[in-house]
C-alpha cells in the first residue's frame, strides 16, 4: 500500500520545463562532446528535464525526442519567471564556500607505504576538524593510524591554497607473519603538518601534505616520524 | 503692536501644524515602503533535476595470481563521475588462491594453509575517459560506449598479510540503457611478496565483466 503510495507520488512528479532561449540548442545521442548532434531545439521549444549526467542534461521535447544537451547552452534557457535555469555543481564559488570534503592520499610514512582516506568539516573557511584513517604497509611490518586533526588553510579564497595542521592519534604497528609471531604495539602519537590544497575542476581538488609524528614510546626517546602524501578529495 | 504679535504667533502655529502634517505624510510614505519594496526581490532558483553522478554495481571475472592460478574473483565497485572526461572508482574484491605448480608436483606441505589463500583486496583509481563513441548492434541499436585508461593504489590482503598495491589498466563502458552499463575491465596488480623464498614484486592480471546502476 505504500509502495503504491509513493509510486504514484513518484509518477505525479512533475518535471521542470525549460524555454530555449539561444536561437537553437544541439541535442546529442549521448552525455558527451563526441557523441553525435541528431537534432536540434528552436527558441522558444519547451524543453522538459529528465536526468543530469556531468556537464550534460537529458531533455525531452514536446513531440517525445530526447537528448541530451550540453550544460552551457542550457544554462542560457529560460524558467517560467523568466530567469535563466540555474544549476547544481562543483564551482570555484562552491570550492570557496564549501564545507564537506573526503579524500584519499597515498605517499610514505618513515619508509612504509601509506593510504590513507578522510573526511573533514570546515567550521569557518580557515578551520576545519578532519578525521583520517591511515594503512601502513612496510617492508616487516603493517599498521594503521586514527587520527583526528584540526588545520588552519590561509588564503583560502585562492585556487591554491597552503593550510597548516594539528593533530593526535593512534598508532599500531603489526609485525609480518612471515617473520616472527608478535603482538601488536600501540603508540599514541601527536602530529604537526603542513601542505597546499588546489581546487582542480567541478569538485574535485588536489591536496598534498607533510607531517611529522611525534609517536610516545614507552622506551626513554620518542620516536620522530616524517610522512608525505599526495592525493585528491570531493568537496560539497 | 497686539495685532501684529498674534498674527506672528497664527502662522507659527499654522507653520507648526503643516509641518507635522507633512511629518505624518512622510511617516506614512515610509512605512509604506518597508511593507511594499517598489524592487522585487529576486528568487534564485536551481534546477530541480536529478543528478546521475554515481554509478554502483557488482563484478565477476578472472584472476591470475601469480604462482597460484587463475582463479574467479568477485567483487563490488563504485564510480563518481566528477566530469565526462575524469572519474574516481573504488574496488573490494574477494579470490581464493589455488595451489602452485610446486606444491602439486612435489607433493609436500602446502604453502599456503586456509585462510592464508583467501585474496582480498581493495583500491581507489582515477579514469580518464579517452575514446568515448557510439557501438552498434544490427542496423537499429546505438549503445553509447566508451573506452578508459585507469589507475590507482590499494591494499591486498593475501597469504596472511597485507600489501600495498599499485593497480592500472584499460576498460570499455558500454551504457545499454539510461540506467545500466556494461563495464569490462582488465587490470594490473602489482605487490611485493615473499611466499616463495624472496620478496619480488608479483604481476596479478585480471579481467572481469560489471554491470552497474547508474543512480
Amino acid at each position: 500500500m505504500l509502495f503504491v503510495a509513493s509510486f504514484s507520488a513518484h509518477a505525479g512528479k512533475q518535471n521542470q520545463q525549460v524555454k530555449v532561449a539561444d536561437p537553437y540548442v544541439d541535442m546529442r545521442t549521448g552525455p558527451g562532446r563526441g557523441y553525435p548532434i541528431f537534432h536540434i531545439a528552436r527558441r522558444g521549444a519547451e524543453l522538459e528535464l529528465l536526468s543530469r549526467r556531468t556537464d550534460w542534461v537529458q531533455v525531452r521535447l514536446v513531440d517525445g525526442k530526447e537528448g541530451w544537451v550540453d550544460l552551457q547552452q542550457m544554462r542560457r534557457t529560460l524558467q517560467d519567471d523568466g530567469s535563466n535555469t540555474k544549476f547544481n555543481d562543483g564551482s570555484m564559488a562552491d570550492y570557496v564556500d564549501h564545507r564537506w570534503e573526503v579524500g584519499v592520499m597515498g605517499g610514505d610514512f618513515g619508509g612504509a607505504n601509506v593510504l590513507t582516506g578522510y573526511g573533514s568539516f570546515a567550521f569557518t573557511p580557515n578551520i576545519a576538524v578532519e578525521l583520517a584513517l591511515s594503512q601502513l604497509l612496510g617492508n616487516v611490518s603493517n599498521g594503521h593510524i586514527i587520527a583526528v586533526n584540526l588545520s588552519h588553510t590561509f588564503f583560502s579564497r585562492s585556487r591554491i591554497s597552503p593550510f597548516i595542521s594539528l593533530g593526535v592519534g593512534e598508532l599500531v604497528v603489526k609485525p609480518q607473519t612471515s617473520l616472527v609471531q608478535a603482538d601488536n604495539r600501540r603508540y599514541d602519537t601527536a602530529i604537526a603538518g603542513l601542505g597546499v590544497k588546489a581546487y582542480l575542476t567541478r569538485r574535485l581538488m588536489f591536496r598534498a601534505e607533510y607531517k611529522d609524528y611525534f609517536v610516545f614510546t614507552d622506551r626513554d626517546e620518542n620516536e620522530d616520524v616524517r610522512e608525505w602524501k599526495l592525493g585528491f578529495s570531493v568537496f560539497y | 503692536m497686539e495685532t501684529r504679535l498674534l498674527g506672528i504667533l497664527l502662522v507659527l502655529t499654522g507653520l507648526l501644524a503643516g509641518s507635522a502634517t507633512a511629518w505624518g505624510q512622510s511617516a506614512g510614505r515610509a512605512a509604506d515602503q518597508v511593507i511594499d519594496p517598489s524592487v522585487e526581490r529576486r528568487q534564485i532558483r536551481r534546477a530541480d533535476i536529478d543528478s546521475e553522478n554515481f554509478e554502483i554495481g557488482p563484478y565477476v571475472g578472472m584472476l591470475s595470481i601469480e604462482d597460484f592460478g587463475v582463479n574467479t574473483v568477485v567483487g563490488l565497485k563504485a564510480i563518481f563521475h566528477v566530469t565526462e572526461d575524469i572519474f574516481t572508482e573504488a574496488n573490494i574484491g574477494f579470490s581464493r588462491a589455488g595451489n602452485t605448480s610446486y606444491e602439486r608436483l612435489s607433493g609436500s606441505a602446502p604453502l599456503l594453509n586456509g585462510s592464508d589463500r583467501d585474496y582480498r583486496y581493495w583500491n581507489i583509481n582515477l579514469g580518464l575517459n579517452v575514446l568515448p563513441g557510439e557501438a552498434f548492434l544490427g542496423s537499429n541499436k546505438a549503445f553509447n560506449s566508451s573506452f578508459y585508461l585507469i589507475g590507482g593504489l590499494g591494499t591486498t590482503e593475501f597469504a596472511g598479510d597485507k600489501h600495498f598495491t599499485v593497480n592500472g589498466g584499460f576498460g570499455y563502458q558500454l551504457i545499454m540503457t539510461d540506467s545500466f552499463a556494461l563495464r569490462i575491465d582488465v587490470r594490473d596488480h602489482l605487490f611485493e611478496l615473499d611466499v616463495l623464498g624472496s620478496k619480488e614484486v608479483t604481476n596479478n592480471f585480471e579481467g572481469t565483466v560489471a554491470v552497474t546502476w547508474f543512480f
